[in-house]
């Protein structure tokens, strides 16, 4: 782990606390969402809820719902001032009247529970949030460079899933092989959904109990989390001799994933890099298939957050050096199914490095 | 976010039961005059939609829109395409997109709802403010009320299903922790076999935290990177089996273990076996050894696990089964356990 990174982070949030006048910045996380928490003070929950409270004089007391994870924090983070705070939401509404007169601001809204709404932080919660996400979305290089990592070990977990992928073997099976692997190279946490079969075959899902067979199309998107960076893969490989039609279908999505990768540069915006995938589907007669009847996003941000922004049409976003998004043309063929293709990028002052580098070839396990 | 198998068993959860389930809620919203209740279910807080339907979200989140009769709505974030997974894995009635989760809920309920309406709202303290700042609106023509209570009263109330689930849950924990291969010295390879194990036996999430040297302290940390283990060691293993989460600790050390070792393994055995509801103590230290703490989780809510009162807890006659987690402090070692206990009914 580049130790300096949580550093710049939080010399960043103080410089905006500076910036703009406020004397304490509040910062929720529970379970789900805890990219704000790590964002701040380089702190994953795993239970329960949390509420950092960032003074503008770099003073910091963390308030942690559950005992467990207090003492874990405790252990993990002696230099921070960790609190189980027993009962949570009086206690934590406590603290907030302990600042009369002073500007108190919170984020995100998915981390702030309906208890502690009725407080004036609610009010500050929008602002608050579009200059966090901003903060998070421009990463320094060294941000950049720690998802580059998490991108090799989508890499290797990927070669791992593509071994342990053979017929008679579970989904939910495939997806074991998986996460112990990523346990054994220390990567604490994983998104990862797949699918499995043929032209039935409407999208991915967590695995489920269904046997891999021969012709099977598998496809996976892995998002392996290094240093609290999350990178991602897509992949599709088919079980036995892909039929020809399976090989033509798939050649649509390389070439969907090249266009989009083409647009990713200093100044376009995500509406133009999903633009660029969907014109190729709309070449090849699929104009169907780019809606969001049988795809979700052409790809989002990476990065604390496995969803960051989509990458959709109407999505005006511009992107800058050393942001960093999956491109994704993933969705359905109506003539062989789902099929996915995707790499991590990271935008340079030019145009884009590919971070993933697993062959884009339709991977054939015999 | 590690999702293993999520699948639907008619064995191991009959619809009967979700009915049966679902039933006793809508009961209680007759008795207490709520029009419709809410449950909302993402990642942090799956529990109360899951024993209602069997519904785990792998991603995004959702509200359960319960109503006087019929099968029970989903407003989902999660895409469409997504659906016919939902109905694969779970039981509900309808399921409705919805992007803007609680502005397309009020949407839903002022349209489907009388005017004046009450809405209880399982777990309304803890709702998150995405979803809250655009539904719990005080001028909305409906009235909110926390449901929390109330739905702990029915849910705390296991059912044979349950009970079945919690063990089968406990059983993989403990068929993981057999599967390895006496003591290891870093926390990545016994994670990964750790994990290996119980996701080849169908543990829909496996969370590992270890507490690497007991002769300092019983710290879990969370494994990020490796962690060296020292000569004694513990670990817990939080485990979800059908939307059911129990927890188990195992101690380890490197070399002959000390009659000490032997006391304390014996002590936490016999503090399981003897566990009783109906008493009001239950936990006691061995002489001359300090307890630290003694703590109790159940479900009870949209939380997998929270910490309640053992004596209150034991008072509820209708409490099945728990997770009694302690610590003993046995001069050089510390000493934590953690196992799921059952009412004598429930064994």
């Amino acid at each position: 782990m580049n130790t300096l990174i949580p550093v710049e982070r939080m010399a960043k949030l103080i410089a905006q606390l500076q910036k703009r006048e406020l004397d304490v910045l509040c910062i929720g996380a529970n379970a789900w969402r805890t990219d704000y928490l790590r964002y701040a003070l380089d702190v994953t929950l795993l239970e329960g809820e949390a509420m950092a409270f960032i003074g503008r004089d770099e003073s910091v007391v963390l308030l942690v719902q559950s005992a467990t994870e207090a003492r874990r924090l405790q252990k993990e983070y002696p230099h921070l001032q960790t609190v189980h705070a027993e009962p949570y939401y009086p206690k934590v509404l406590e603290r907030l009247r302990g600042f009369p007169g002073k500007a108190v601001v919170a984020a995100p809204w998915v981390a702030l529970p309906h208890a502690l709404l009725a407080h004036d932080w609610a009010k500050s919660v929008d602002e608050t949030v579009e200059w966090i996400d901003l903060l998070m979305l421009n990463k320094s290089a060294a941000e950049a460079d720690a998802v580059e990592h998490a991108a090799l070990f989508a890499d290797e977990g990927y070669a791992g899933f593509a071994k342990a992928a053979r017929v008679g073997v579970k989904e939910y099976e495939l997806t074991a092989y998986t996460e112990s692997w990523l346990r054994k190279k220390g990567c604490p946490e994983n998104f990862m959904i797949l699918g499995s079969g043929g032209v039935e075959v409407r999208g991915m899902h967590p695995p489920g109990e269904r046997v891999l067979q021969q012709g099977d199309l598998v496809t996976t998107e892995l998002t392996p989390c290094v240093d609290g960076y999350y990178a991602q893969i897509c992949r599709t490989l088919v079980l036995g001799k892909p039929s020809a039609l399976q090989l033509k279908c798939y050649q649509v999505f390389q070439e969907a994933l090249e266009a989009g990768i083409e647009a990713v540069k200093p100044g376009a915006t995500h509406g133009e890099v999903a633009t660029a995938q969907n014109d190729v589907f709309r070449k090849y007669g699929l104009a169907e298939y780019v809606g969001s009847e049988y795809t979700r996003v052409r790809g989002h941000g990476m990065g604390l957050f496995v969803d960051g922004a989509h990458v959709l049409e109407d999505v005006k976003l511009v992107l800058e050096p050393n942001m960093t998004l999956i491109v994704h043309p993933n969705t359905y063929h109506p003539d062989v199914g789902y099929m996915v293709l995707g790499d991590t990028v990271r935008v340079t002052e030019t145009g884009c490095k590919v971070l993933n580098k697993t062959s884009r070839e339709l991977l054939v396990v015999d | 976010m590690r999702r293993g198998l999520i699948s639907w068993s008619l064995d191991e959860m009959p619809k009967s039961v979700l009915l049966q389930r679902l039933g006793a809620l809508q009961a209680a919203m007759k008795e207490h005059h709520w029009q419709a209740c809410l449950a909302y279910t993402s990642i942090a807080q799956p529990s109360a939609v899951n024993w209602l339907t069997h519904f785990t979200p792998y991603w995004s989140e959702a509200l359960l829109v319960v109503l006087p009769s019929g099968p029970p709505v989903l407003l989902a974030s999660l895409t469409k395409r997504v659906h016919t997974w939902i109905h694969e894995v779970s039981w509900m009635g309808e399921i409705l997109m919805a992007p803007k989760l609680g502005e397309n809920a009020l949407q839903y309920l002022t349209t489907h709802l009388p005017a004046g309406s009450s809405v209880g709202v399982i777990g309304l303290e803890s709702l998150p403010g995405s979803v809250s700042k655009s539904l719990v609106k005080p001028h909305a023509p409906l009235t909110w009320v926390d449901a929390s209570a109330v739905f702990a009263k029915l849910r705390v109330q296991s059912d044979e299903i349950e009970i079945a689930l919690v063990k089968k849950a406990e059983r993989l924990a403990q068929e993981a922790f057999s599967s390895l291969s006496g003591v290891y010295t870093d926390s990545s390879t016994l994670a990964s076999e750790l994990e290996l194990h119980a996701r080849l036996g169908g543990a829909e999430e496996v969370i590992i935290r270890i507490a690497p040297d007991l002769s300092k302290d019983a710290s879990f940390v969370r494994l990020e990177g490796e962690l060296k283990l020292a000569k004694m060691y513990s670990v817990e293993l939080s485990l979800a089996y059908k939307g059911v989460w129990i927890r188990l600790i195992e101690n380890f050390a490197d070399e002959v273990t000390t009659q000490d070792w032997q006391r304390l393994k014996a002590w936490w055995q016999q503090v399981v076996e003897d566990f009783d509801f109906t008493q009001a103590s239950h936990v006691t230290p061995l002489e001359g050894q300090q307890l630290e703490f003694v703590r109790f989780e159940r479900c009870q809510g949209t939380h997998p696990l929270e910490v309640v009162d053992l004596k209150q807890a034991c008072t509820q006659s209708s409490t099945a089964w728990g997770v009694l987690s302690a610590e003993l402090r046995s001069g050089l070692v510390h000493w934590p356990a953690c196992q799921t206990v059952y009412a004598s009914s429930s064994r």
